[in-house]
């Protein structure tokens, strides 16, 4: 038996040897394959046992990183393949994670179509799975504030900020035109003409490689861009290919614009490059359009949670780093952000000036660097996981809150049952009618109570209470809408000449059991007066 | 008849007649003059005034359209219809015997309070903050208007009765009121001092000028001895009025017992209180459920010391509740109610 089929044999017949072992907390791995003499283990995740899905997810655990090595490891995979298709004839793609000495060191995926050749990224899978739950706990659509692309990524037009120093400059035929960055005041540009060699106009703009000649309102000659152009705008020698979004104008020393890189409805993220023109005080003119030096990239989502798991968020940073080898390939820094909204975020289209732990809509952020051929590192003291920072905010919010409620709960098992009234309705007392009607008596003016009654017909100015006696509410204003127990807010006045008294409406509320009896569970009251449905007081934990 | 004698019986008739006015118009005055001289005499002449005075066949002074004024609360006055001296007796000038009925004691509560001054949010707060059971006895007038009391129209009779030799003292009050019901209250007192009396007296006087009397009060009930008490309630709708007060601070809801009537527990528990001073349970209990029943069945209740018993007041130790338990219990009262249909 020659060494192919010694491996192919220990494939196939090492399944049946394989056993579960535990993962972490709340998942299992089986193992479905070994190699002793490549040093490899490969294990699927399993749930509930049960490991073979349309695609599952494999973990390769080698004892060094030759094993990853893209020709080497897609001997592997193929043969995996094999394996796979006759335990699991339902998988259609692997998304596969190999780890040298228990480091994580590849993530990509490989697929049947593709004769289960691995390949390095595409990671939307993955997240697609590590994140459905998270992802369905968000109620919101896909929808960001201010701006939303289309989800079939065709072109949109580039919203140009008013502040943008920005000119259409034509050629004298009319025939094509570019989007021209300038300070010099808008009446000269509308006399600037450009001629257009080697293109080929798309709507009116310079697309691709072009070579265009700028001239002033004199007809003088002023520059040549010679390189490529995205819609009109020169990018120098660096073709982007990408859909333009909006243009800012940022002051004089930076002209700034977005682009669309991608968007992944499943995960609901758009994924934003930014480029930038900055501004050269000797010639007196802005250079092109360049986005890689360093490659800035946000994540647009309003999914923040994403970032409260750490392997979710280093999911998407290798998404952001994949783009950063697609746009800028051979890039070495990057400037990474996640938000809520694709602009007016310091570091990413505006000026690194200001402390971003104030902004609301920044959620994570990160410079990361590499060496050439290397792996992304994020730069130390650069991460800002403000998603983390909000949700520990909240949690010692939440602690404290948490704190008044168990305070509040302790004083009420010492509390009766007028006072657990008075403190669903956030007052002080709840006040007896007939003492309340003998003090307006005696003061001879109305009086402030808050009162238990039963409500025997409710309307919309009036309501009459028949317990504890008969008498009329006023000033209802819609608030008693219901008969039955209330605990009402207002003012008690006794006429001594007509010896009824009068009863003014400020505040209701209603009750659910007879004479608010729900008050006895204090549990339910904090919950209500606190408005935490969920709320369990310590002992209950 | 002739038409002389006619003449002459006219005559005799007017003679007559022009003597009794005669006679009235003098005794009027008579009357006048000595209910005049008893209250400057007794220095409370600017507390009590009256209208006119008489006398009739029964009684020794009629005194009408009177009022009662207290020195400390200038805004209140207590008027009286009607007052008849059925009898008054001095010896050696100590008052050894009165009885007397006040026809229409007249006053109303809410200007009782009123003219205490009392702080309008103190009102709200004593009325809010109200103890049925122990500020009974300790904001008696908030009890009462709480019970729904708060005009007085009573009938108030007194019968006092001392012997200075025997220094034998015994005193019945009377008040019936439409609202209050009819208090009957009788007390004997032995070992009453000349110089007791006199205190009684002046703590009476205080009550009308000073608004202090505690301490001709105790001083009077020192080492007194009562020998004898009987007291008798018929309920008209106070209790009643109380107890749909309690009901409805206590949230009694329809169908439910009234929140107001002594449970089980309470009456062991009160049973078991009372074990301190008398250890026969079951006596004890007998009387405390006579108190329950009238509490359930608000008509008739008496109380009344055993014959022959006596307790010296200064004998009696604790707070007030633990003073009057003791007080009952050794004069071994005896407690019945009126059974009724009702």
């Amino acid at each position: 038996m020659n060494s192919f089929f010694k491996i192919l044999f220990l494939f196939f017949l090492i399944p049946g040897l394989s056993h579960a072992q535990t993962f972490d907390k709340s998942k299992e791995m089986q193992r479905i394959a070994y190699s002793a003499k490549e040093g490899v283990e490969i294990f699927a995740e399993a749930t509930n046992g049960q490991w073979c899905d349309d695609i599952p997810a494999i973990k390769i655990f080698a004892q060094n990183n030759n094993v990853f090595e893209a020709e080497q490891l897609s001997k592997l995979t193929t043969k995996l393949g094999i394996v796979l298709e006759h335990d699991c004839p339902q998988a259609g793609q692997i998304i596969l994670d190999g780890y040298a000495n228990n480091s994580l060191v590849f993530q990509g995926a490989a697929s049947k179509i593709e004769r289960w050749k691995a390949e390095k990224g595409a990671l939307k899978i993955k997240i697609r799975q590590l994140q459905a739950n998270t992802v369905r706990q968000t109620t919101t659509d896909f929808d960001i504030h201010h701006w939303t692309p289309p989800a079939d990524k065709q072109k949109i037009e580039a919203h140009i900020d008013s502040s943008a120093l920005e000119y259409r400059l034509y050629s004298k035929t009319k025939t094509c035109s570019i989007l021209y960055t300038t300070d010099k005041p808008a009446y000269l540009m509308n006399k600037w003409t450009i001629t257009v060699g080697n293109n080929s106009c798309s709507e009116n703009l310079v697309y691709g490689r072009a070579e265009v000649s700028v001239f002033n309102e004199k007809g003088n000659f002023v520059e040549t861009l010679d390189g490529y152009f995205t819609e009109g705008r020169f990018t120098g020698r660096k073709n982007l290919n990408v859909v333009l979004l909006n243009r800012y104008g940022q002051g004089k020393e930076t002209q700034a614009i977005s682009y669309l890189i991608d968007t992944d409805p499943e995960l609901k993220i758009h994924y934003v490059g930014f480029l930038k023109a900055p501004y050269n005080a000797k010639s007196g003119k802005y250079a092109h359009w360049q986005g890689c030096s360093p490659f800035t990239i946000a994540a647009v989502t309003e999914n923040e949670s994403l970032f409260l798991d750490k392997q979710i968020t280093e999911n998407i940073i290798h998404a952001a780093q994949s783009y950063a080898d697609i746009v800028c390939n051979g890039v070495t820094n990057m400037n990474f952000f996640a938000t809520t909204v694709p602009q007016n975020i310091p570091g990413m289209d505006i000026p690194d000036s200001s402390n971003n732990e104030d902004k609301t809509d920044l959620i994570f952020s990160a410079q990361l660097t590499r060496k050439p051929g290397k792996n992304w590192q994020i730069i130390s003291d650069t991460q800002q996981n403000l998603a983390k920072y909000r949700e520990l905010e909240h949690k010692n919010e939440e602690l404290r809150e948490h704190q008044l409620m168990m305070a509040d709960y302790n004083e009420l098992l010492k509390t009766d049952y007028l006072g657990r009234l008075a403190y669903l309705i956030g007052e002080e007392r709840i006040d007896n009618l007939q003492a309340m009607t003998i003090a307006s008596k005696i003061t001879q003016r109305p009086i402030p109570v808050n009162l238990l009654v039963r409500i025997q017909s409710a309307g919309i100015k009036t309501a009459v209470a028949d317990w504890p006696i008969t008498f009329e509410i006023e000033e209802t204003s819609g608030l008693i809408i219901r008969t039955g127990w209330h605990l009402i807010s207002g003012f008690l006045d006794f006429d001594n000449k007509k010896n009824t008294i009068s009863f003014k409406l400020n505040s209701a509320t209603v009750c659910d059991q007879d004479a608010c009896a729900e008050v006895s569970d204090l549990t339910s009251l904090i919950r209500r007066r606190f408005e935490k449905p969920n709320w369990k007081p310590w002992r209950e934990e | 008849m002739t038409k002389t004698m006619w003449i002459a019986v006219v005559i005799l008739f007017l003679l007559f007649t022009g003597c009794g006015i005669f006679i009235f118009i003098l005794q009027q005055e008579e009357t006048e003059q000595v209910s005049q001289h008893f209250l400057v005499k007794n220095r409370i002449q600017n507390n009590i005034s009256f209208q006119q005075t008489g006398m009739s066949l029964t009684d020794e002074l009629n005194v009408k359209k009177a009022t009662i004024k207290l020195n400390y609360l200038p805004n209140f006055n207590i008027e009286i219809d009607e007052i008849d001296i059925h009898s008054y007796t001095e010896i050696q000038h100590i008052a050894s015997e009165l009885n007397m009925t006040m026809h229409h004691v007249r006053f109303s509560l809410l200007n009782l309070i009123h003219s205490l001054k009392i702080d309008n949010d103190d009102i709200i707060f004593n009325l809010s903050d109200f103890s049925p059971a122990n500020d009974l006895w300790n904001k008696p007038l908030y009890a009462l208007l709480l019970a729904g009391a708060d005009q007085i129209d009573a009938t108030i009779n007194i019968k006092y009765n001392y012997a200075p030799l025997a220094r034998d003292m015994s005193l019945q009050i009377t008040i019936d009121d439409n609202y209050i019901g009819r208090l009957f209250v009788h007390f004997k007192f032995d070992d009453i001092t000349n110089a007791k009396q006199g205190r009684l007296l002046i703590a009476l006087k205080n009550m009308l000028q000073k608004n202090v009397f505690e301490k001709e009060l105790s001083s009077f009930l020192k080492n007194t001895v009562v020998t004898y008490f009987d007291i008798n309630y018929v309920n008209n709708g106070l209790i009643d009025g109380y107890k749909k007060y309690v009901d409805s601070l206590y949230l009694r809801l329809p169908g439910q017992n009234s929140k107001s009537e002594l449970s089980e527990n309470t009456i062991q528990g009160i049973v078991k209180y009372m074990l301190l001073t008398n250890a026969h349970r079951d006596h004890n209990t007998e009387l405390i459920n006579e108190v329950a029943y009238f509490i359930k069945n608000p008509n008739e209740i008496t109380i009344q010391s055993k014959s022959g018993k006596s307790i010296n007041l200064s004998s009696l130790s604790g707070d007030l509740k633990r003073q009057l338990t003791d007080f009952l219990l050794k004069m071994n009262v005896s407690i019945t109610t009126k059974k009724s249909a009702k």
